[in-house]
């Protein structure tokens, strides 16, 4: 099923053979990448969860006596033109980064792998409406169908999160139609229909969780793309307003003072970057633990 | 071919009639309409937004409406633009160039720069070159473009001074865009680049060629090159949307002229016209650049018959 090292999985002389599900925990423990992500990406998500405990200030808290601080030990990564201490707002930015890459892959999971069950499951007409569908929505490039679902929900941070998730749709519903197909193969749903199993039971008890692994690694490896896709609505100003302390807003109100007081554009810089690397290399290995058919 | 080629382009149609249906559809959904935008200031009574109501048209049923707006746009009619009061055609035409400039600069950065790495990491497998090239490939994906033309800005405009920070026109302007928009392009070129080509590296005609002598560089480059070459044009068409897409951003950190900046302030200020000819228009390159990708294989890979 994976790429395994020649003899990984040899059971050892003296102990019992090991479980799948026990190899594949192995597998993913002693895979370096997923183990640097996950340490980082709970690092991250902890700081997030935790914002009030670390924050030494109010992200929102005005100090008209330190405006533009350079980082220091009192403002460890310096101020902002209002004088917000910027580690306080990258803090709780954390919050908002994170509930936009969840909610946003949430979406496009769920209608994702609803319209590809429906699909592959079905076929004839409907597989033929959906997939058309589908295509339509792959021919806009990149930011553009997020730019237009903003349009059409009106501007916010909560439109702006399911304007990422529509975005995101197209690659989970390929990715579950070809993953139904070729499920819908298998011996034990033939078995399963033949006992009389109704249809959304088998989908639901059958189906479904034989589809779900491509789906999840894809989830994961769509985070990042979600939150930079976020913080770029926000950069624009479609997203996240002011006095938010979202990391892409914090970024464009930061830009114009780049030449006196570049600790404004580079903080929040940072934190995205972070977040966004760690669930690549996150994604990356679970990747090639779990499915490396889907692997570039 | 030919017919390959009719009907790739009849394929065309529907997908373009879905995206128009969609773009149309979104900006129908939008609370309010384009006479409540146009006349957002002006304090017009309610019989005067009735008159202009009716005068658009905007009264008439749903598919009416779609009708109409089908028909002009297929003439490259797609209104007047409300905040700039010109026909959206001629301000797309007035400011596509500078993004089919920025876009095709940042394409052969991305291509340039992912093809040699992922070729050299390729070569070098399982070395530290290997692994160097591709965790600078996952910092590259990682990085989002608003930021790193930021820390560009930053660097060569106001630190070293070589570069212009912002403006369009002349190719000293255009370098530090083009950069900032294929960096993460670049990225995922040299991924697939390397994959691909492991791929085809560990194959019996490689060993061949190997075999008879020939040097590795021919080796790599005219053997083994030309079958991984698909998966990578096939990336490199795809990565023209993220192009594309990402235009928007890098025009508004540049503060470039192109008709992404356009479409996001046509979207703040709600003219209505000017979002539905962007995102077409753009929408509309994307589809036959993918086109042209697939017309492509046919060249690289002479085992591809289209009958």
């Amino acid at each position: 099923m994976t790429r395994d090292a020649p003899g990984q999985d040899r059971p050892a002389t003296g102990k019992a053979t090991r479980s799948p599900r026990r190899a594949m925990l192995q597998r993913m423990a002693r895979h370096r990448g997923l183990a640097i992500g996950g340490a980082l990406l709970v690092i991250l998500a902890a700081t997030a969860v935790l914002a009030p405990l670390v924050a030494p200030h109010d992200p929102l808290a005005i100090d008209p006596a330190s405006i533009m601080a350079r980082p220091g030990p009192r403002h460890l990564l310096g101020t902002d033109t209002l004088g917000r201490d910027l580690f306080s707002r990258v803090v709780y930015g954390g919050r908002i980064s994170l509930l936009l890459g969840l909610i946003s892959v949430a979406v496009s999971l769920f209608f994702g792998v609803l319209l590809g069950v429906l699909a592959g499951y079905f076929g004839g007409k409907v597989d033929e409406v959906i997939m058309r569908f589908v295509d339509v929505l792959l021919a806009f490039p990149g930011l553009l169908l997020a730019l237009l679902a903003v349009f059409a929900l009106g501007i916010g941070l909560r439109n702006a999160m399911i304007a990422v998730g529509i975005s995101g749709i197209p690659l989970f519903a390929r990715v579950t139609r070809g993953e139904v197909l070729s499920a819908k193969q298998n011996l034990y749903i033939e078995a399963a229909r033949a006992i009389g199993a109704p249809e959304p039971v088998l989908i639901w008890r059958h189906l479904l969780p034989n589809i779900i692994t491509p789906n999840i690694v894809l989830a994961t490896l769509r985070v990042g793309t979600a939150i930079i896709f976020g913080a770029s609505l926000s950069f624009l100003g479609l997203g996240a307003q002011a006095p938010a302390p979202e990391w892409g807003l914090m970024l464009s109100q930061g830009r114009g003072f780049l030449a006196v007081a570049w600790w404004m554009s580079f903080a929040p810089g940072l934190a995205i970057f972070l977040v966004v690397m760690a669930s690549n290399l996150f994604g990356d290995g679970l990747r090639d633990v779990l499915d490396p058919r889907l692997g570039t | 071919m030919t017919a390959f080629v009719i009907r790739r382009l009849a394929l065309l149609i529907p997908i373009l009639l879905g995206v128009s249906f969609l773009v149309f559809g979104a900006l129908y959904a939008v609370p309010g309409d384009a006479i409540d935008s146009m006349l957002a200031d002006a304090g017009a009574s309610a019989a005067e937004v009735a008159r202009l109501r009716r005068e658009f048209g905007l009264d008439r049923p749903f598919l009416t409406q779609y009708w109409t707006f089908l028909s002009r746009a297929a003439r490259g009619d797609f209104g007047r633009s409300i905040r700039l009061r010109i026909p959206v055609i001629e301000a797309i035409g007035a400011q596509l160039p500078a993004t089919l400039e920025l876009t095709v600069a940042s394409l052969v950065v991305a291509t340039t720069v992912g093809l040699s790495f992922g070729v050299i990491a390729a070569v070098r497998h399982g070395t530290w070159v290997d692994t160097g090239t591709m965790m600078l490939s996952l910092v590259g994906v990682s990085m989002p473009i608003f930021w790193s033309g930021l820390l560009l800005i930053f660097l060569f405009s106001l630190k070293l001074g070589w570069l212009p920070a912002a403006g369009t026109g002349g190719v000293r302007a255009l370098l530090l865009p083009a950069f900032t928009l294929g960096i993460s392009a670049a990225a995922i070129i040299a991924r697939v680049t390397r994959s691909s080509l492991l791929e085809v590296l560990g194959q019996e005609y490689v060993r061949t060629a190997r075999a008879k002598g020939l040097a590795e560089r021919l080796v790599v480059l005219r053997h083994a090159m030309r079958n991984a070459l698909i998966s990578v044009v096939t990336i490199v068409g795809l990565q023209f949307g993220a192009l594309l897409g990402g235009a928007v951003v890098v025009e508004t950190v540049f503060g470039r002229q192109g008709i992404g900046i356009m479409a996001a302030d046509a979207i703040r200020t709600q003219d209505f016209p000017m979002v539905q000819g962007t995102v077409m228009i753009a929408s509309l390159a994307f589809v036959v650049v993918n086109l042209l990708v697939d017309l492509s294989y046919i060249w690289i890979d002479p085992r591809i018959h289209y009958a």
